[in-house]
């Protein structure tokens, strides 16, 4: 039974709104000097975020007192029949529909959470700026999208939100758009994305042949999950598993694209020439992890998609290694950057792969657990170092920073916490989701172990990599330009207020799952059976995959936590040891070396395999189009222009005149054409003979 | 009693006012005159199909009832765009004689 609630539509309608209104004020204020009133701009963007944040928080408690159980355990809303088509035997009806199940409360929870709090944090980032209202519009329009991407009940509609976010990314990253880098870093961002796009919609259409083709055409996520659950279609998913193999590699394609994931990773770096406040909410903590919302939202048909499809590799286990070497890749690159937002960003890269592997391993509710917390550490560190470079006037570079623990000292305070959550040391928010990822790895089956080690190797690169970004901002010797010496100020409280909460967030939110201090009496299992109605039965089956003679001994969860405390532990001493003087390696501006090797990496594999061969082939294009194209268009206007000539010389320059002969020639050709025999031939000849002999009289006269 | 119109009564009407617009549009020198007899002309034409859509196409096609339609529409925008034309001529020439405007081919 559906249990329907009326208010659904509102959540995502309310940011929707607030951009139109926003855009409104912005487009009306675009000629005065300042812009529109900030005050009112502000009220608008803080508050609808707001409200939808209490619908969601409503619709929550209301799901909380619905009794049904797995797929029917959720609140849903139609609103109207989208598409409908009946041709020639094929039908297919789609309606706009809003689902809010269990998953989907629980990111819209921290999507309208958090994005209120980074609304908020961005009234003071960007006060002083011109465009104020612009940005906020944008930022409505982006909470919307990512709104409808998690809310929608069908592959479609949360095709439009996944397209929403990117755009909106793209407008956003480019904000700043007098920098004509900043724009080629939108413009990347959007065209990687777009091949993420390409997979995704082919995906889509993949999964749908595989279902339509046994009787289930529909796109919905309900039908979709029911119909993978139900065993008495096991044989047709086997029968279709080639297809609907290449649907989840490439719908995962998609995933990579909006979450960064080798080989589509390399917009994500570039993506931090936007604002702030647009790098945490958007490239850290929001719509950057949809790609792991959209493996748990499809878990069943990724677990049930378990036949090989490339080197004896089934989906889920390209998952997890495409994962693994992400996590991997962006570690490294972390520990080589020298401006404090592009550090971030590697670690987002790092830990977006992190949960992918957890993916990769079917364990999807893992993976939602350090969506959950990365989004508060991750929003924390980038707020924070927001309000450092709001501090510093627009310093960047960890090269001219240092000394800031005693300059600015709630920044500090509420960046170490994000610091103690991210590098896993126990008690942080990190500590629980990543050790539960690390077991997870380990207890897999096949070569997930090794995998396992290679995570808990990264564990130790982001403790390192962390812990250099904490030494060259805060605890090291100040270094700061001569501009900004003396004038280093601490943030406007609308900044500190959400860095606060969010700060406090990423310390504690981990207990919501950790069976380690359930024997002390604070730890629970709540995010695991809060998200069972959903990913339960695609893990129970995963499970039984993987484990066929039912689950190994099951060593002490301690184990896995003191690896992962060790891991942290050595990667702060090491840490330590390298940067405690504030040494970098480096005085040149720009990467060198081994930094600018390894981190464009991926950019010049790019480069040679895909933007110069497009180059060269644009350049063939281009002399088709000069030499062959244009001539032909040159040599047809001549022949107009020599025609045309011609026939002005014939042309009566009298009105009159060309209105006779124009009359008598349809006399001579309605004639020729209707009449037959002799007439016509008189008749023409008479018309013939009247225009001669009218021409006669012009030229005489 | 319209059903007893003969369909060859209509279409010599027709012819006639052609030939009468015809014969204004040749003869006469005055530009509006000219106009004139054009649109004569078009009448005469929509006249024409509106006798045919009786007795030629069958009572049920609206075909000939729809062109003159379609031909009204297109006279008017065409008498706009032709009255714009010769104000800004005569304007100019401060003649409204169609002949004294052959100079305008070159």
């Amino acid at each position: 039974m559906k249990v329907s609630f009326e208010l659904l539509w509102l959540i995502p309608f309310l940011p929707l709104l607030g951009a139109i209104i926003n855009g409104a004020l912005s487009l009306g204020g675009a000629r005065s000097a300042y812009g529109a009133s900030r005050g009112f701009v502000s009220l608008i963007a803080v508050l609808m975020p707001a409200l939808a944040f209490v619908i969601t928080v409503i619709a929550a408690f209301t799901l909380s007192g619905v009794a049904t159980a797995g797929l029917n355990n959720a609140l849903t809303q139609t609103l109207w029949e989208w598409i409908a088509v009946d041709v020639a035997g094929f039908k297919f009806v789609l309606s706009a529909g809003l689902l809010f199940d269990k998953l989907t409360s629980m990111m819209l929870l921290f999507v309208t959470g958090i994005g209120t709090l980074i609304h908020l944090y961005s009234v003071g980032y960007m006060w002083e700026d011109r465009g104020f209202a612009r940005f906020m519009a944008y930022l409505n329009l982006f909470m919307f999208s990512m709104i409808i991407l998690v809310i929608g009940d069908s592959l479609p509609l949360t095709f439009l939100g996944w397209e929403g976010v990117g755009m909106c990314s793209y407008l956003l990253i480019g904000f700043w758009h007098h920098n004509n880098e900043y724009n080629d870093a939108a413009r990347k961002a959007f065209i990687v994305n777009r091949i993420g796009d390409l997979g995704f919609l082919l995906g889509a259409f993949a999964l749908f042949l595989v279902m339509n083709s046994n009787g289930m055409g529909s796109m919905n996520y309900r039908d979709i999950a029911s119909w993978f659950q139900n065993p008495a279609n096991a044989t047709a998913i086997t029968g279709a598993s080639g297809l609907l193999g290449a649907a989840c590699v490439l719908i995962f394609l998609g995933c990579t694209g909006k979450s960064a994931q080798i080989p589509l990773v390399t917009w994500l770096p570039d993506a931090m020439a936007g604002p702030t406040p647009v790098s945490a909410l958007i490239h850290a903590a929001t719509m950057v992890t949809s790609g792991v919302y959209l493996l748990a939202r499809l878990s069943d048909v990724f677990v049930a998609a378990s036949a090989p499809v490339f080197f004896g590799l089934d989906p889920l286990d390209i998952v997890l290694i495409v994962g693994c070497l992400t996590a991997a890749w962006g570690a490294i690159a972390g520990l080589v950057q020298l401006d404090i937002k592009k550090a971030l960003a590697y670690s987002t890269v790092s830990q977006l792969g992190f949960m992918f592997m957890a993916c990769g391993v079917g364990a999807f509710d893992v993976a939602l657990f350090h969506v959950f917390t990365h989004a508060f550490f991750k929003a924390t560190l980038f707020l924070a170092a927001g309000s450092v470079i709001h501090g510093l006037h627009h310093e960047q570079d960890m090269r001219r920073m240092g000394g800031l623990a005693k300059l600015m000292p709630i920044t500090y305070a509420w960046f170490w916490c994000g610091w103690f959550a991210i590098i896993g040391l126990p008690g942080g928010s990190g500590f629980f989701s990543k050790d539960l990822i690390l077991e997870r790895l380990f207890l897999g089956g096949g070569f997930a172990p090794f995998i396992g080690a290679v995570a808990l190797t990264v564990a130790l690169l982001t403790a390192i990599y962390m812990t250099r970004v904490m030494y060259l901002t805060f605890w090291s010797p100040a270094r700061h330009s001569d501009e900004v010496k003396g004038k280093v100020h601490e943030s406007p409280a609308t900044m500190l207020i959400p860095i606060t909460i969010l700060g406090f967030g990423s310390l504690v939110v981990g207990v919501l799952w950790s069976p380690l201090l359930e024997q002390y009496g604070i730890g629970t299992h709540a995010f695991e059976s809060y998200l069972k109605p959903v990913l339960g039965s695609a893990q129970d089956a995963y499970a039984k995959l993987a484990h066929p003679g039912g689950h190994a001994a099951h060593p002490s969860a301690w184990l896995f936590a003191g690896a992962g405390i060790a891991a942290a532990v050595a990667g702060l001493l090491i840490a330590r040891w390298f940067w405690s003087r504030g040494h970098v390696n480096s005085t040149e501006k720009d990467l060198v070396g081994f930094a600018a090797w390894w981190t464009w990496g991926f950019d010049r594999v790019y480069f040679a395999m895909i933007i110069l061969p497009t180059k060269v082939v644009a350049w063939i294009m281009a002399w088709i189009v000069d030499a062959l194209v244009a001539g032909a268009v040159g040599l047809t206007a001549e022949v107009a222009r020599f025609l045309g000539d011609g026939y002005t010389s014939v042309q009566r320059p009298r009105l009159r005149s060309s209105l006779a002969l124009s009359a008598a020639g349809a006399v001579g050709l309605v004639s020729l054409l209707l009449l037959s025999g002799t007439l016509a031939w008189v008749v023409g000849l008479a018309a013939v003979g009247v225009a001669v002999v009218f021409l006669l009289l012009e030229f005489l006269l | 009693m319209i059903n007893h119109i003969d369909l060859s009564a209509v279409q010599a009407v027709a012819a006639v006012l052609f030939c009468l617009g015809l014969a204004v549009a040749l003869t006469r020198r005055n530009v509006f005159l000219l106009l004139m007899g054009i649109e004569l002309m078009l009448n005469a034409v929509n006249l024409s199909f509106i006798g045919f859509s009786r007795g030629f196409a069958g009572a049920e096609s609206l075909f000939g009832q729809m062109t003159p339609i379609f031909i009204i529409a297109i006279a008017a925008s065409e008498a706009c765009v032709g009255l714009a034309m010769v104000i800004c001529i005569v304007r100019g020439r401060e003649s409204l004689d169609s002949d004294a405007f052959a100079d305008m081919k070159e």
